[in-house]
């Protein structure tokens, strides 16, 4: 029977691979036995609190139990939202209204910071969970699951200044996972190191072919990538053999002089996604690593993880752009006036309660006026390289990505004019100089607003220039100019 | 301005929320992550006229106030 449910992997790993380690992290690792039965105690316990189809709001550092906690949303039907405290809690709390759980799982750590956003909503501390699960209750779970209800929702910049869910069902995360096994030449048992936040859906890929391939996922430390040394001994003390990484943390890697010949000698996968690959750090890796197989990939959470997949098979110049290549199977890419445009059984059903910026994005697809057939609107801009091989060329709008993060300037501009004594806002991104330049007008001042946008944004979206202005430059339509902001702010050397 | 206040007014540039003068386990506790991590190596950097070469990015050196002075004074040495 074909796979329906992305349980029957576990259910597989489980009963050929008992004993083989599934998650680990350094001090604690877990079998696919005991995720299983982790997972089954977790869902038998959300089956007696929340209907099917629920959403789940899971707050746990990344870690094994926090993967056992999304699995076991799964198995009582529901679908889940994984967060961590690295998100400022005015972002958790945004993430969480839109939401509307049904029920908060959080470990111990991050307990007080729960209680605080699930409000009147009820919290399971994942320890307090008791140790039965019931077969009964789960069965008729999986009876009524049906591969088009909801695996996860997972939450991406907006440019309106509130994060939008982005909803995944089942059926697209199996039929990407069956392709990518396929189409990527996993082996059984291979060894992933987890790069990706939970939130971030390139671990979809480290998960769920890891569980797939009853391989294993190393979950390497988030401090570790400040490391390169330490990075480095870890990969090689994990006996890492594949890794899908956004690509700046490989340019870490690949600057710090630690990668050097004969290092890595396990490595035998370099996967990356969720931004340009620059030919200079594909390189770099190759000559240290020649042997290994290096895919870049391409695509949007909205079209579960990757759309389109390029294998390096031939040599490119340091200054050369690497194609973003073809499309993986049950996928179809269309350029429409130059954009992105995608569909296929990879398409997320839309944004979690917001028709509004659904029907923005996922429109009929205009090519094919004869049925309804949606597809999504990437605002990426592409073209098609002389063989024919699709090449990536820039954004359509504001949004930007910086550390594989994907960034509306929009939502930035909303934490701004949103803060206290802020008039107008306004900011662009200074790729050369890797920095987001914003500047505002009002009484603000620089150092108190900031101390403001750290409260409301994620790290990595905070601004690293905050210029403080009389004025900001409109178009000739009356809209903000972050264009001409930018002349502005080089003319008058503004920014260091 | 001794090298320790040079170096606390360097760090207050990167983060004014973290009183880098007495807290200890910077890296290990999580008070710093690695885009704090690159704006205190260029800030260091320019601050002493040094180079930290990313390869000898250790987490121990970046762990405390005093830390990072003794890393410096290493730099400064060479």
């Amino acid at each position: 029977m074909s796979t329906r449910n992305i349980l029957d992997w576990l259910e597989d790993a489980s009963r050929f691979s008992p004993d083989g380690p599934a998650f680990e992290q350094p001090g604690h690792g877990i079998t696919w036995s005991q995720v299983r039965n982790a997972a089954r105690r977790i869902g038998s316990c959300l089956c007696t609190l929340i209907p099917q189809q629920s959403p789940v709001l899971i707050l746990m550092e990344k870690s094994p139990d926090c993967v056992c906690s999304m699995l076991g949303a799964v198995y009582a039907g529901c679908f889940y939202t994984p967060l961590d405290a690295t998100m400022p809690e005015a972002r958790l709390q945004l993430i969480a209204e839109n939401l509307r759980p049904a029920v908060v799982i959080h470990d111990e750590k991050l307990s007080g910071i729960a209680q605080r956003i699930a409000g009147e909503v009820q919290t399971l501390c994942v320890s307090d969970i008791p140790e039965m699960s019931d077969g009964l209750l789960l069965d008729e779970r999986r009876r009524n699951h049906i591969d088009t209800d909801l695996l996860y929702v997972l939450y991406t910049s907006g440019s309106t200044g509130t994060p939008k869910g982005v909803s995944i069902a089942h059926r697209s995360v199996i039929d990407f996972v069956e392709w990518a096994c396929e189409a990527l030449r996993l082996p059984e048992s291979l060894r992933f190191g987890s790069q990706a936040p939970f939130y971030f859906d390139n671990s979809v890929l480290d998960i769920y072919c890891a569980m797939r391939m009853r391989g294993s996922l190393y979950l390497i430390p988030r401090g570790d990538f400040m490391f390169p040394r330490r990075l480095m001994n870890r990969l090689q003390q994990a006996h890492v053999d594949t890794i899908f990484w956004v690509p700046s943390a490989l340019t870490a890697l690949a600057r710090s002089e630690v990668l050097s010949p004969g290092c890595l000698p396990e490595m035998k996968r370099v996967f990356f996604c969720g931004e340009v690959m620059p030919c200079t750090t594909l390189n770099q890796w190759k000559r240290v690593l020649p042997a290994a197989v290096y895919i870049n990939m391409y695509g949007p959470t909205e079209i579960t993880d990757v759309c389109t997949w390029f294998r390096v098979e031939r040599d490119f110049s340091d200054t050369d752009s690497l194609p973003i290549g073809f499309p993986c199977a049950n996928t179809r890419i269309w350029l429409i006036d130059g954009e992105i445009c995608v569909g296929g059984t990879c398409l997320s059903p839309g944004y979690y309660r917001d028709l509004e910026k659904t029907a923005a994005a996922f429109i009929q697809n205009p090519l094919r006026p004869e049925v309804p057939e949606v597809i999504y609107r990437t605002g990426d801009l592409g073209e098609y390289n002389e063989r024919g091989e699709l090449m990536f060329l820039g954004r359509r709008d504001g949004q930007i990505k910086r550390s594989g993060y994907r960034i509306e300037l929009g939502e930035i501009e909303s934490a701004l004019q949103n803060a206290a004594d802020v008039q107008l806002a306004c900011c662009y991104y200074d790729e050369e100089r890797e920095k987001i330049v914003a500047a505002y007008t009002g009484s603000a001042d620089v150092k108190a607003l900031m101390m403001s946008l750290r409260a409301a944004l994620p790290k990595y979206m905070l601004p690293d220039v905050l210029l403080k202005r009389d004025r900001l430059p409109r178009t000739g339509s009356g809209k903000l100019d972050r264009l001409a902001l930018k002349l502005e702010a080089e003319s008058e050397h503004l920014i260091p | 301005m001794n090298d320790m206040e040079r170096l606390l007014t360097a760090l207050a540039e990167t983060r004014d929320d973290i009183d880098f003068a007495n807290q200890q386990g910077l890296v290990d506790e999580g008070y710093i992550d690695s885009l704090d991590l690159l704006k205190i190596i260029a800030s260091l950097d320019a601050a002493f006229d040094i180079h930290i070469p990313a390869g000898e990015i250790e987490p121990e050196n970046f762990d405390s106030a005093e830390a990072m002075l003794a890393m410096v004074r290493k730099y400064q040495q060479r």
